[in-house]
């Protein structure tokens, strides 16, 4: 009696559009290795002469890149109930407007806006678009069959995309720091990144009865117990391997491995681990993670502009690129998440129902273009993944100019 | 007539007297819930949580209780209908605006087997909505902590079929649907319904989702797609690149495994190996899928 009348959530799942943005793995990875095309120029050096670390500077990256997760974390266990009160999910889906939908509108402009990129992957720019139009038809006309699963299909692949852009930006970071990932480190870190994923997805098939979403039931699987005990015992493995690799690393350099290397799994870790039962914090896991991929995205989007068409860096060009960016993005977002279901409704469908399948719909085409856009054909003589904001913000003083 | 036998008399008539001053009264509506072990009546308590009773009737009249599950089953305790907001088919507008937390009415009645108890918040006595148990056994610590509402007239027995299926800690392994609940105006009226005796629950239609019927045409929708894929690729095989024909494969790798997640996840709930492999599978899918237009 005591459990009341909510039935188990999901995680990620929020009012607000769980908006699960960025990177898949190899998308973000990819960046972080590019292959240099035979055409493409040399990569230029870095104007302070050594790869920075951040993308901005260490407070904000550590913010940004979980720093937030997890301070919102400890402070929500520490002073607030678990309970998905009003005032929590309405915040979350204030912040939607800002961070979680603008994340996607990021990812879609980023492929979209240029007709070359779109010829480049036209299988995901003009073919993914109409199988998901028909699976969000297919939910329209057949709610108690096709919508449970093409929910479930997105929620499901949802954090496992949340994976995958911790993976990358781990990778970044790595890169960034120096430290080389090879074949093991790799495995153990992904092994603990999926591991952490598939243990939350895995505790939540356990129950058949499922949860859901926007109003629209979707069954859970009925998994053994068992598994959920395996998969978190893989996860730590794979956390204590990498550590271990870590150390190893560090004893080798005779340096310290830079904390905000290891923070995105750590973040990821609060999310689906000790954060998942605690459901006023799982309103916000979204938001947190397209806080993380709008950092890099906003920088991205900085350099390639600047370098694209031959502009000089300052402080002016940061502040107009990124109102005309955040603009452009925010209305992008409005279009897609607010827009399109009313547009749906309109055809007669409830407007829950429309709101959570158009969402689906939209973030399972995320998953896809984000796969794609970091390995869109350079157009930057530097990698625009490893840029930081001075790069973008003109010439520092003569002093700081030796430093290289 | 001694004294001891009146006294005897009277401590009798004392007790029989107040133990029918005790009993509520009844409304004169019932409600049969209809699920795959047969039909429930519950009679109602009006004079003890109007408000909860004029609600339920509400929910039943507007059809918010169809497709919702028994999510909970621990033996000798409860068996409890989650919440409307998580039933099989989505509610409509409509319905949804009905859902409102109602004010608590709590009583002495004792929490005893066949009781409707309203579930709530933990932390909120006034957070009752849809949701409800049906008592599977006394449980005295609940009494006067949450609203009784009414109590199973006719169908104890269904219940017992229904809580006989198995379960996965207190969680039903098969969704135990409401299939239809509908309101009776008088009780007289039930000898007018040919009620479903309870049998045991036919575990592969327990869930109403997947039946053939239901499931054809989104399937063949889906086979359609991967066909009209496979043609398009090998079509053009000689004209796209590898990297393209690969992705318009993985496509339909994509579709494939969405119909069979619609497929097997009925299945899945009644057998742990092959809930493993859907699992599996939807995992190595997506791992698929990073390599999509991805010619490394």
């Amino acid at each position: 009696m005591k459990s009341g009348k909510l039935a188990p959530r999901r995680p990620q799942q929020a009012v607000a559009p769980p908006s699960p943005p960025a990177a898949t793995s190899t998308a973000l990875q990819t960046g972080v290795a590019p292959v240099p095309s035979p055409a493409a120029p040399p990569v230029a050096p870095s104007r302070r002469g050594r790869q920075a670390l951040y993308f901005v500077n260490a407070p904000v990256d550590f913010a940004l890149a979980g720093g937030v997760s997890i301070i919102a974390f400890l402070l929500l266990r520490a002073f607030h109930t678990g309970e998905r009160v009003p005032a929590v999910y309405s915040a979350a889906a204030a912040l939607s407007w800002v961070v979680n939908w603008p994340h996607f509108s990021a990812t879609s402009y980023r492929l979209y806006h240029d007709r070359a990129h779109i010829w480049q992957y036209p299988v995901t720019a003009l073919v993914i678009p109409w199988v998901i139009i028909a699976a969000v038809l297919g939910s329209v006309l057949s709610p108690a069959l096709v919508a449970p699963y093409f929910i479930k299909l997105y929620l499901t692949w949802s954090p496992y995309h949340f994976s995958g852009q911790t993976l990358g930006v781990t990778l970044i970071y790595a890169r960034r720091a120096g430290f080389s990932v090879g074949r093991w480190e790799r495995f153990a870190l992904s092994a603990f990144i999926f591991g952490s994923f598939a243990t939350q997805n895995a505790r939540f098939e356990v129950n058949p009865a499922g949860a859901s979403y926007y109003g629209i039931a979707y069954p859970g699987l009925g998994l053994p117990e068992w598994t959920v005990t395996a998969l978190s015992t893989m996860m730590y493995a794979g956390g204590v391997a990498f550590l271990i690799l870590a150390i190893r690393w560090c004893l080798r350099e005779k340096r310290w491995l830079p904390p905000v290397v290891l923070l995105p799994a750590l973040t990821q870790y609060v999310w689906f681990i000790p954060g998942n039962n605690w459901a006023s914090f799982q309103e916000f896991v979204p938001f947190f993670h397209s806080l993380q991929y709008l950092l890099i995205a906003w920088s991205v989007q900085l350099k390639e502009k600047l370098d694209k068409d031959h502009l000089t860096p300052g402080v002016s060009y940061v502040v107009r690129e990124s109102a005309r960016w955040g603009v452009l993005n925010f209305l992008g977002g409005a279009i897609l998440f607010f827009m399109l279901p009313r547009l749906l409704a309109e055809t007669g469908v409830e407007l829950l129902f429309a709101s959570g399948v158009v969402l689906a719909g939209v973030q399972l085409h995320h998953f896809f273009v984000d796969g794609v856009i970091w390995k869109l054909r350079r157009t930057t003589p530097s990698s625009p993944l490893m840029v930081n904001l001075s790069d973008m913000l003109g010439p520092k003083p003569a002093l700081k100019e030796g430093v290289a | 007539m001694s004294f001891r036998s009146c006294l005897a008399i009277l401590v009798l008539t004392v007790a029989v007297g107040g133990a029918t001053a005790d009993a509520p009264k009844k409304a004169p509506q019932r409600v049969v819930f209809n699920t795959p072990a047969g039909d429930i009546v519950f009679a109602l308590y009006p004079d003890v949580a109007p408000r909860h009773v004029r609600q339920f009737l509400n929910f039943v009249e507007q059809g918010v209780y169809d497709s919702t599950k028994f999510g909970r089953l621990e033996p000798g305790f409860v068996l409890q209908l989650f919440t409307a907001e998580d039933r099989r088919v989505p509610l409509t507008d409509q319905q949804r605006a009905l859902l409102r937390p109602i004010k608590a009415e709590f009583s002495d009645l004792p929490h005893r087997r066949g009781i409707l108890s309203m579930a709530r918040l933990d932390k909120d006595v006034n957070s009752a909505c849809s949701s409800f148990s049906i008592l599977l056994g006394p449980a005295p610590h609940l009494d006067g902590q949450y609203t009784i509402f009414g109590e199973v007239e006719r169908g104890m027995d269904v219940v017992d079929e229904l809580c006989k299926v198995p379960v996965d800690g207190n969680r039903p392994r098969v969704p135990l649907e409401v299939r239809k609940a509908i309101v009776v105006p008088t009780a007289a009226q039930l000898g007018e319904l040919s009620l479903v005796q309870a049998h045991p629950v036919d575990l592969s239609e327990a869930s109403p989702s997947m039946s053939a019927g239901a499931g054809s045409p989104a399937l063949a929708a889906g086979l359609a797609l991967i066909v009209a894929c496979g043609a398009v690729s090998f079509a053009l095989a000689n004209r796209l690149p590898p990297r393209i024909v690969m992705s318009l494969v993985l496509v339909n790798v994509l579709i494939g495994s969405f119909l069979l997640l619609i497929l097997l996840t009925p299945v899945a709930q009644t057998s742990s190996l092959i809930a493993i492999a859907v699992f599996a599978g939807m995992l190595g899918t997506f791992k698929m899928m990073s390599r999509f237009e991805n010619p490394a």
